[in-house]
């Protein structure tokens, strides 16, 4: 139909006019309140039912941590927990008065020496020939037990090597002074020993306070302040202790591997001899557990990428630089195993070299064992003639020595260890501070992350750890105060598994970060078009009520 | 002025003395993240492949290397030369080889599983072979390709990564002391944009394009039919292959950075070094194999201070000890059986969740009758259903 556009212009007027007179019929009261009503439940659904479910379901589940207290161990307290050391005296042939002269005597050497500054000291009593018998639960760091000696000129202090006994050597004379001094000179003596037998510990404990961010650093003779040789060499050592351990562990797993070139030796006696020599170490060490497996490897040569050793015709031997050690072993090759178990893993080396390339040794010091800082260690057995195809127990005895002295080494202990019982006791003293700060400064990390990252869930599990971690610190704070070091330990170790798994909680795994662009993507379409008709509607019926309300 | 300068200069320089006197880092571990499937994409595995390659042949043991690999390229049907990926046409190396190890494939390369894999938030029983474990002594490499845009990678085509996951994935690793350095890498379209939101210390970011560029590929092989590297990669490889000849290489991040030519690349390559400590110019002097190898320190045992007589008596009194030991264990004394206690209380106090096992196992034991006895009742009302049903219909 064609349409004249005047005619069509007229057609829509009069449409308008008959708009403008004829109104719609009026509403019935029933269909208003019906109308007002369906607005209102769809509103009730929005408000009382959409809007909670929508919020409940979006939002992230925090659990409640103490933030506070876990900043508190995090910024200073674990730095608080003080580690005493426990003399214990025995001297059955000296009176009580005698012995507590001894005492000041020892005390007033050893604090002029500014070793025992950070470690608390106490003495007991525990045998004399008259005084009454003290004697503390506490674990005895260092006995100290007197011998008459009257032949002796002057006192002698001497520590046994098999157990934590500081023996002391003495003549009746030197008890007695003519100044009213007594036993200044004993007293020197054994503050000497004590500062040579401690001083290591004393470092060990301070360096670890130093490194620890939380701390304050202004005491420690690590702090930047004293910049000096002294201090750098000093730190240095300590930090090359630090990085050569590893930390502690309740089990550590062990292997040995042999490795060689060749095809001999095709078998060797080493159960027989770990049980000989090794094993007495890993049961005396009665803080871990130790699983040990063993393999061997025929045709395995040395790295490929390591410069090959050059002979040295003067000694008659092949070197290796010292600097080329790092690339000594194939990693890609040799079948070393990884972490596998619950600890971590020790790896120990034997290379017997190929007969053409024997005596093998490092350049330098002409040794031919190494440590390979918190991995394990390397030794080379340079068997003179033939390789025997089975490699007896009396062959493997340097080989394991070696091994069980750069066990100790990895385990903690130091450089020149003198009496195994004395490092045992210093290594549960250090591992227990070193825990406590751990665990402390994984609380102090999760408190920080739960504070900066909104986003991250929190589970109840992880509150319920947190709590259990700062039941277990105190409880080592607690037990190290009072000198009871292997329940500190143990309680340590249980702090700080309970913090990791804190703060390792599976589910903690934060939200993807949305940026706000792509949350009113994803809403818009969904409520765009019912929040319009919604919003719409109640505007309207809000219109509608007004007028009527003013009339 | 001067004074103050110097001043300032000395404080700053305080409290790094400790710092400096660190020893260095003690473990490499690095991440190798392709993101893409499918074959056309072929080229982003031979990427990391190739990055694998070179980390393995530097030295870093197959337990520290962490390689994620959404799809397998060289099983593909369209593969033309089966079991194999290569990453340049003259296909003189075959990057799978028979000694490859990869820790994630296929769907299980998610976003989450990325996250979780940085921060360590795994389940109990995820194997310590596809963790990340690395302490504060690491220095950790994080290589990544794929397809991104502006502050974005995307995952698998189904998921993307932004800038700001990542940053949080990082200070996380920091907040737990999870490295000591890191050095992040990127190759994929605007790949700067990806480090931008990053803000925990001690990290050197580089990437191969900045914002609204796009990264090319190097090359294509005719006959594999696709491209098959990147060109960043391509360059960054060709400068590790060529100038880092063994383990003692003393080059540089500077020197590798140096490399980097934007006529070749065809896009402007970006680095960040305002995280680092020490900024640009320490951040430069870093070694190539502190990243890139498994440069361990060693320590010759110095036998000059270590009295070996000493130690072998220590340990013969230890073994004597223990022999001592075995024979009163072997008699039995009460001490020994104390002790054993004693060990059981530790465990107990080690492993509170072995009582729910028991538990648990209890309950399920008692449950067994009961579930018989409602199993056998639901049968008995089903037949008598049919029965009652049949009789029913008849009528």
């Amino acid at each position: 139909m064609e349409i004249n556009p005047k005619q069509s212009a007229s057609f829509v007027a009069r449409t308008l006019q008959n708009k403008e007179s004829k109104q719609p019929p009026a509403e019935d009261t029933a269909t208003v309140k019906a109308k007002a009503r369906v607005i209102f439940s769809f509103w009730s659904v929005v408000l009382f039912l959409g809007l909670p479910l929508w919020l409940w379901t979006t939002s992230i589940h925090r659990a409640n941590l103490p933030v506070q207290e876990m900043l508190a161990w995090a910024n200073g307290k674990a730095c608080e927990v003080d580690v005493p050391l426990l003399f214990d005296i025995k001297a059955p042939k000296l009176t009580h008065s005698e012995a507590q002269d001894i005492i000041r005597g020892t005390s007033h050497a050893i604090s002029s020496s500014k070793n025992f500054d950070i470690q608390r000291v106490q003495w007991q009593l525990s045998e004399t020939l008259d005084g009454p018998r003290s004697r503390n639960s506490e674990e005895v760091a260092l006995s100290i037990e007197f011998l008459e000696d009257s032949s002796s000129s002057a006192p002698i202090a001497q520590l046994l090597l098999q157990s934590k006994t500081l023996l002391v050597q003495y003549s009746p004379a030197m008890l007695r002074s003519n100044f009213g001094v007594y036993s200044v000179d004993i007293g020197k003596v054994i503050g000497e020993k004590l500062d040579e037998i401690f001083v290591e510990e004393q470092l060990s404990i301070e360096y670890l306070l130093a490194s620890y961010s939380g701390c304050n650093k202004q005491l420690s003779r690590f702090s930047s302040t004293g910049n000096n040789a002294d201090h750098f060499e000093l730190s240095a050592k300590q930090a090359r202790r630090r990085t050569r351990s590893l930390k502690y562990a309740p089990t550590y797993h062990i292997s040995i591997s042999l490795f060689t070139p060749g095809p001999v030796p095709t078998s060797w006696d080493i159960e027989a001899a770990i049980s000989e020599y090794l094993l007495p170490l890993l049961e005396s060490y009665s803080i871990s557990n130790f699983t040990v497996d063993t393999q061997l490897q025929l045709y395995a040569p040395f790295s490929p990428s390591m410069r090959s050793p050059e002979f040295d015709w003067i000694k008659q031997q092949w070197i290796i630089r010292e600097e080329d050690l790092g690339g000594f072993m194939d990693t890609a090759n040799w079948p070393l195993s990884p972490n596998i178990g619950a600890g971590p893993t020790l790896n120990f080396i034997l290379y017997v070299p190929d007969e053409s390339l024997r005596p093998l040794v490092i350049n330098g010091s002409g040794d031919h064992s190494w440590i390979i800082p918190q991995w394990g260690g390397v030794s080379i057995l340079n068997h003179v003639g033939r390789i025997p195809t089975i490699l007896s127990k009396e062959h493997l005895r340097p080989v394991l020595l070696t091994f069980s002295r750069q066990l100790l080494s990895l385990l903690g202990a130091s450089d020149n260890p003198t009496s195994f019982p004395q490092q045992l006791q210093m290594l549960t003293r250090i591992h227990t501070l070193s825990l406590i700060l751990s665990a402390s400064s994984t609380l102090g990390s999760l408190a920080q992350l739960a504070e900066s990252l909104a986003t991250i869930p929190i589970p109840e599990e992880v509150a319920l750890r947190v709590t259990r971690a700062l039941d277990h610190l105190q409880m080592a704070q607690r037990n190290s105060h009072a000198g009871r070091f292997r329940s500190a330990l143990e309680y340590a170790r249980l702090a700080k598994a309970e913090a990791e798994k804190a703060f390792f909680e599976k589910d903690m795994v934060s939200q993807v970060y949305f940026p706000d662009e792509h949350k009113v993507a994803v809403y818009l379409p969904l409520l765009g078009p019912i929040g319009v008709t919604l919003l719409a509607s109640l505007f309207k019926e809000i219109k509608k009520r007004r007028p009527t309300k003013s009339q | 002025m001067r004074c103050s300068i110097l001043f300032t200069l000395l404080l700053t320089l305080l409290p790094t003395s400790l710092a400096n006197t660190k020893a260095p880092h003690t473990s490499n571990w690095a991440v190798l993240v392709s993101t893409s499937r499918f074959w056309f994409n072929y080229r982003h595995l031979a990427n990391v492949l190739s990055l694998y390659r070179t980390v393995k042949r530097l030295g870093i043991p197959d337990s520290q290397i962490l390689l994620l690999l959404p799809d397998d390229m060289a099983c593909n049907p369209r593969n033309a030369f089966p079991g194999t990926v290569y990453n340049n046409a003259d296909r003189a190396l075959d990057l799978y080889g028979d000694n490859i190890e990869v820790d994630y494939r296929g769907y299980d390369v998610t976003v989450e599983n990325f996250i979780r894999l940085l921060t360590d938030r795994w389940p109990d029983d995820v194997p310590r072979s596809k963790r990340l474990g690395s302490d504060e002594g690491s220095n950790v490499l994080v290589y990544m390709t794929g397809h991104g845009g502006n502050e974005f990678l995307k995952f698998q085509d189904s998921e993307e990564i932004g800038s700001w996951d990542l940053a949080h994935a990082f200070a996380q690793m920091w907040a737990k002391k999870r490295y000591r350095e890191l050095l992040f890498m990127i190759d994929t379209c605007q790949a700067n944009t990806m480090f931008e939101r990053f803000y925990s210390p001690n990290i050197i970011a580089t990437g191969s394009s900045g914002i609204d560029e796009s990264s090319y590929s190097h090359h294509a092989d005719t006959d594999v039919g696709v491209a098959v590297i990147d060109r960043w990669t391509y360059y960054v490889l060709e400068f590790l292959e060529t100038q880092i000849k063994d383990q003692q290489s003393k080059l540089t991040l500077g020197d590798l950075f140096n490399s980097y030519d934007e006529e070749k690349v065809r896009s402007r390559p970006g680095l960040r070094w305002d995280l680092f400590d020490g900024g640009e110019a320490a951040g430069r002097s870093r070694l190539v194999m502190d990243f890139f190898g498994n440069v361990q320190g060693v320590e010759v045992n110095d036998a000059n201070t270590f009295n070996e007589t000493e130690w072998i008596q220590g340990m013969e009194w230890l073994a004597q000890m223990f022999k001592d030991k075995e024979l009163d264990q072997r008699i039995g004394t009460q001490d020994s059986s104390q002790v054993t206690l004693t060990k059981q209380e530790t465990l107990a106090m080690a492993h509170p969740t072995n009582s729910q096992t028991h538990k648990i196992a209890k309950i399920m034991k008692g449950q067994q009758w009961e579930q018989k006895a409602v199993g056998a009742i639901a049968l008995f009302g089903v037949a008598a259903l049919w029965v009652g049903s049949s009789i029913f219909t008849r009528t």
